[in-house]
């Protein structure tokens, strides 16, 4: 993935919506004082292409077709924040059936 | 002495040069890339575990993460609001299995990378016990209250039907 974004004062999740799966885990079970959460840091969840910081998901994730992802921003600039989240991948093809 | 004159690699869909990157065996495969899914990962999913905390003026914080069964940590990245005494030092434990992953505590930036310089584990660490937790203890060096975040980034095993934390 590969984002820009005006602010990094930005918090992203990612929920599948067929499944309910969700990407970014946020339930810490035991806090010890003050705690506070809604998302991944968008500039830890994908690097810029700008800054040279562009890196690969480790392993690649095979999307089904069809299916769609939510991706909740939250905003904590106080400011308008331009974004752009870029899922990059291969788009794959059924294998031609031999004759 | 001969010129060098390497091949063109504007018409290569794979680049042969990605193989300088790993090492040898397929925990490390995982950082092969424009390769195929490494062995044993198929179906598994991104998954970025994220804890977030404000701790004081100087003090520490405890957490405990619930980590899905079949994780494999992959990447430790850290951000911090304030850092200009070292932001913030972190220890980080298997919790179930009573393992340290380090002897004492380490600043954020020797022990995660951030969107700039994202760090992976040379090989991922498996979290192969049902229920486990991590345990992360966090210490504020800064003289100010700091908001920091910590993202343990992995692989999840695929969903089979029963909760996530359990086989």
């Amino acid at each position: 993935m590969i984002g820009s974004r005006t602010s990094g004062l930005l918090k992203v999740l990612i929920k599948e919506a067929a499944t309910g799966r969700d990407f970014i885990g946020t339930t810490a079970s035991a806090v010890s004082g003050a705690g506070a959460f809604n998302g991944i840091n968008f500039d830890l969840l994908c690097g810029t292409a700008a800054a040279v910081a562009a890196f690969p998901l480790a392993v690649p994730f095979v999307m089904p077709a069809t299916r769609t992802y939510s991706v909740y921003f939250t905003d904590t600039s106080a400011a308008p924040n331009t974004v752009e989240l870029v899922f990059s991948g291969f788009k794959l093809w059924q294998k031609p059936k031999q004759s | 002495m001969r010129q060098a004159n390497l091949k063109s690699l504007r018409a290569e869909f794979i680049n042969p040069y990605t193989r300088f990157i790993p090492l040898k065996g397929w925990q490390a495969d995982v950082y092969r890339m424009a390769e195929n899914i490494p062995p044993g990962l198929e179906g598994y999913q991104p998954r970025w575990e994220v804890v977030n905390a404000v701790i004081l003026a100087q003090q520490s914080l405890e957490v405990k993460v619930d980590i899905m069964t079949g994780f494999h940590l992959m990447a430790v990245l850290g951000s911090a609001t304030t850092n200009t005494l070292g932001g913030f030092r972190t220890q980080f434990y298997d919790a179930i299995k009573k393992r340290r992953f380090h002897d004492r505590p380490v600043q954020f930036p020797q022990l995660g990378g951030n969107s700039g310089s994202p760090f992976f584990l040379r090989e991922p660490y498996h979290f192969d016990l049902p229920r486990s937790q991590m345990l992360l203890i966090l210490q504020n060096m800064e003289i100010v209250t700091n908001t920091v975040q910590i993202v343990l980034y992995g692989v999840a095993a695929p969903f089979q039907g029963t909760l996530s934390n359990e086989y």
